[in-house]
């Protein structure tokens, strides 16, 4: 930020100052992480929170404290590598022959069946243009879309019949991060959080990171917190420049003198706990302020990427422009995992211009997927193999998937229009059952028919493998005991090998 | 969250502006510290400090600077949120 220096004679009031200094300022709104009191005083006399050395990999006092799970877990990390706009499994991994075998027929008729799309200028089956091979062992189907993904389909599980109830976008991105479609429910990564806390006391357990574009529609919705305390929700890293701004002590400052005010801050603060009994939010604005400091010294390091082998970043595809960018947030998204983050949420296509920018591929299928995979793929592949070679694909989960699948229709010809009816997701890591096909899809890929899969299964799926009974984590709000699987949703039980 | 922790404890923008208010509250509350200290919490919180909070300030001021209040001010909780 840089400031004229008219601007910075200037005193502005109280109200300008939060507009100025935050521009989000209402995701300030911190609540609880019932944090027994004293974050600071717990420490007090003691320089083992100052900023750097070997304590970035210490469990503090005022961190979020490590929970037990319920089971013996799979894995005690998650990569959620979402596709923002929607990618289309027809085209990528749910093979359809028959699209070629009815090419130019009406689906209404073949089906019987009349059916409504969500932009309109519906057109005939639409063959997929991209060309189909199996791989592996298992041989899986792959288009050419994902020469490199391909390799790994015997690490991956195919869930083809994930099924949504939304057309658009933003309920449908809800729907999948938070098994609602309303906004204001906690997010999956913030249920996992919720369940088993923080490994980390100097970064956020949850970090979320956009495209470089843009950020997926839906907003901080896709990532917050609902109902539960607002530091359970993703922390947003930012995906070009710093990751994370105003992370240096400003020159000029000591580090005796910013602990010195943030004492302050903290026993002024509890006071004011005190006046208020029962606030949770000042507890967790105070250990946000602890975690912020302990971010000086260790979060440098985590996202300072140069230090990677050039093999490393060749792996990724930081050494081309197509796959720089999300090369470099998948490499990040492993540094954060191997640092005792959580839960990393990556989001690939972001809100620039839609149609072009996500894998919302109405207006032009083949050069927005064909783009999209080529940015992707190869990064992806790569977060595979070098998780592997690190010994951390075991402990690792990694879940990709959409919003909704595609229409196996044209719309006008070239693109596809949105379809909850069925998408393909897959998982990897976590000792799950490779190289095999969850649930169908219909002849066509237009509903899911065989094992159908909703959000709630597929939460369910994600929290049993981290060893958590989806039935026993809730969280008790508006007289009801909530959980992320709702009252519906079933782990997959043959994923696990 | 951390990140808008960390902006309201090291962005530049911020930190001008506790010099800016400390500079005010000097000019308008003189040298004593106690009087800067009541002025302070009545400009940004509209309201005069207890007594401990009064202690807090006034070790704040004598220890660091008359900034060093006011940027600790910014980041209080009330200072940043409505009840």
């Amino acid at each position: 930020m840089s400031y004229s220096h008219k601007q910075q004679r200037k005193f502005w009031s109280r109200r300008e100052f939060l507009m100025q200094s935050g521009g989000g300022m209402a995701g300030l709104a911190l609540a609880s992480m019932l944090h027994r009191d004293g974050v600071f005083a717990a420490e007090a006399g003691s320089q083992a929170a100052g900023p750097g050395g070997a304590q970035c990999s210490a469990q503090l006092p005022g961190a979020f404290a490590a929970k037990a799970p319920h089971f013996a877990p799979r894995a005690t990390n998650v990569i959620s590598l979402f596709m923002s706009g929607g990618p289309s499994q027809v085209d990528t991994f749910d093979y359809k022959p028959a699209l070629t075998k009815y090419a130019g027929q009406s689906m209404e008729d073949l089906i019987g069946e009349k059916f409504a799309v969500r932009q309109g200028m519906p057109g005939p089956l639409m063959p997929s243009p991209f060309e189909f091979k199996q791989h592996g062992e298992s041989g899986m189907y792959v288009s050419e879309l994902f020469p490199h993904l391909a390799r790994h389909v015997d690490e991956m599980a195919f869930i083809k019949s994930l099924y949504g109830s939304s057309n658009d976008h933003i309920q449908s991105t809800y729907e999948m991060q938070t098994g609602q479609i309303r906004m204001g429910f906690p997010s999956v990564g913030s249920w996992v959080t919720y369940g088993l806390g923080s490994e980390s006391s100097s970064l956020p357990a949850f970090v979320v990171m956009n495209d470089y574009r843009g950020g997926p529609l839906g907003g901080p919705n896709d990532w917050g917190s609902g109902f539960m305390p607002a530091s359970y929700q993703g922390t947003l890293f930012r995906s070009s420049g710093d990751p994370i701004v105003d992370l240096e002590t400003p020159a000029g400052m000591s580090e005796r003198q910013q602990r010195a005010r943030l004492e302050a801050l903290a026993k002024l603060n509890q006071l004011d706990m005190e006046k208020y009994p029962g606030n949770s939010e000042l507890a967790a604005r105070i250990a946000s302020y602890e975690l912020a400091y302990r971010m000086q010294g260790c979060a440098p390091e985590a996202i300072d990427t140069s230090s990677e082998s050039e093999a490393t970043k060749k792996l990724y595809g930081l050494d081309a422009a197509i796959t720089e960018p999300f090369g470099r947030q998948c490499l990040m998204a492993r540094r954060l995992v191997e640092r005792g983050v959580r839960f990393v949420q990556l989001f690939m296509g972001g809100v620039g211009v839609q149609n072009t920018d996500t894998w919302d591929a109405h207006s032009n299928l083949v050069e927005n997927h064909t783009l999209h995979a080529a940015e992707s793929d190869l990064p992806i592949a790569g977060l595979l193999t070098d998780l592997k070679a690190r010994g951390l694909l075991d402990s690792t989960l990694i879940v990709w998937h959409g919003e909704f699948g595609r229409m196996p229709i044209s719309q006008r010809g070239v693109g596809r229009d949105h379809n909850p009816g069925t998408q393909t997701a897959w998982m990897a890591g976590a000792g799950i059952q490779g190289g095999q096909a969850i649930g169908a899809s219909d002849e066509f890929g237009y509903k899911a028919l065989e094992q159908r899969i909703s959000a709630h299964d597929m939460h369910a799926t994600i929290l049993n493998l981290l060893g958590l009974d989806h039935e026993k984590l809730t969280y008790r709000y508006s007289g009801r005991d909530y959980r992320l699987s709702d009252i519906e949703g079933k782990p997959i039980p043959q994923i696990i090998a | 969250m951390a990140p808008q922790a960390l902006t309201l404890l090291n962005n530049p923008f911020v930190l001008r502006q506790a010099e800016l208010f400390a500079q005010q509250v000097q000019e308008r509350a003189g040298s004593d510290i106690a009087s800067q200290v009541e002025l302070a919490y009545r400009t940004a919180l509209t309201r005069s400090p207890s007594a401990e909070e009064a202690l807090i300030g006034r070790q704040l001021v004598e220890d660091g600077s008359l900034a060093a209040l006011t940027h600790v001010i910014f980041n209080l909780s009330e200072f940043l949120y409505r009840r």
